[in-house]
């Protein structure tokens, strides 16, 4: 039971799954912040229902707001020095964050984050999401000059520094690439270790349409411009 | 005189009686105001003036003066769409802000024993709440909270 780790998952109508994800982490961490973004369903039940703290948005704000605050919250507990952000729908596992946590310690980075196209197999992705995620990939490295194998995993671990400097202003799903800038203009220490998402029909029904890619694109260069 | 000319020529005075009465609050404001009265003016001038727009466009190598408006509309009017985008996604910007601040307050409450509270004072400090840019910048919030005497030391950089 490691209680220096702190689990940021933000929840958006994940009523069936999210409380066995969060049973599991809990079995083996003991802070998990669970952020619901004004679920329509019954996930703030069936999170309030295990050990995980649960943070209640009054509105439905988006992914990247969710882990802001999240981590907002998250860097408040006493004696945590590392911060896991990992998905509601169980699309992570487990025995990455250990690696990832092993990684950081010895490491002495920054960020870690996670890789589906590093050497690790994604389970069951599509042909055309691989390819929408290469282009996703290639957009990001030359925005944010981070040059990185997978830019929008949700699986990332990070030290307290990182913590107390995060300041996600992109609601939606463009806080990928935004984290990314962020790590760029702080010069983080940052790793890529592979890791295995696991798609089952469930997070595929869930996940990011490929359509969406084009709004994330736009939104981000868009802020580049008005910046 | 025509009766389009008379017609437009009442609309632009009564548009900037409108313009000219609205209680708008500060110097944003007033700059606008000059720019539409402006506008008013240029529109009564082309209405007496038909070939205005005419010897205007072929100025500039366009045919018609109507095609002259055309183009000028359509650039305003993508001005107008990108700067009301930008607006709404600072104003989204300052609404997320309180939502996040009113959600922590809550938490706060439900775990005070399990989080350090001290930390919690700086969400009882108002902070100016402006919508704009310098918002996404924590410094920046910071030097205009301090400019208004309200600062509070800011947990971060205490431990920093």
């Amino acid at each position: 039971m490691r209680s220096d780790v702190a689990f940021i998952i933000p929840v958006y109508n994940e009523e069936t799954v999210v409380r066995g994800v969060v049973e599991n982490v809990l079995r083996e961490y003991e802070h998990v912040v669970c952020v619901n973004d004004c679920s329509r369903d019954d996930s703030a039940a069936e999170i309030a229902a295990t050990g995980a703290y649960l943070i209640n948005h009054p509105i439905n704000m988006g992914q990247g707001a969710a882990l802001q605050t999240g981590i907002e919250f998250a860097r408040r507990i006493p004696g945590v020095d590392y911060f896991v952000t990992y998905d509601a729908d169980g699309q992570h596992r487990l025995e990455d964050v250990r690696t990832m946590l092993d990684t950081i310690r010895e490491s002495g980075d920054d960020v870690i984050l996670g890789s589906r196209f590093l050497g690790a197999e994604a389970i069951g992705m599509s042909g055309v999401k691989r390819v929408v995620l290469r282009l996703a990939t290639w957009f990001s490295n030359v925005v944010s000059g981070v040059k990185l194998t997978d830019t929008h995993n949700g699986l990332r671990v990070f030290n307290r520094k990182v913590a107390q400097e995060m300041q996600i202003t992109m609601p939606d799903m463009a806080h990928a690439s935004e984290i990314l800038e962020i790590i760029a203009k702080h010069k983080y220490r940052y790793r890529e270790v592979p890791v295995t998402i696991v798609y089952t029909d469930y997070s595929r029904g869930k996940g990011q349409s490929i359509v969406n890619a084009i709004n994330i694109a736009f939104d981000t260069l868009l802020r580049k411009v008005s910046r | 005189m025509m009766l389009i000319q008379v017609a437009i020529i009442i609309l632009g005075l009564v548009l900037v009686y409108l313009i000219l009465a609205s209680r708008g609050s500060h110097g944003a404001k007033a700059s606008m105001k000059v720019g539409l009265v402006l506008l008013v003016i240029a529109m009564i001038i082309t209405v007496l003036n038909p070939d205005l727009m005419t010897r205007l466009a072929t100025i500039v190598g366009i045919g018609r003066g109507a095609d002259l408006l055309l183009y000028a509309v359509t650039g305003a009017f993508l001005f107008y769409a990108l700067t009301q985008y930008l607006k709404s996604q600072s104003q989204r910007d300052v609404i997320f802000r309180l939502a996040r601040r009113v959600a922590l307050l809550e938490a706060a409450t439900r775990y005070a024993s399990s989080i350090e509270s001290e930390d919690w004072g700086r969400y009882a400090t108002p902070r100016p709440l402006q919508p704009g840019r310098e918002l996404q910048d924590p410094a920046a919030a910071d030097r205009s909270a301090a400019e208004s005497g309200r600062a509070e030391q800011e947990p971060g950089s205490a431990q920093a």
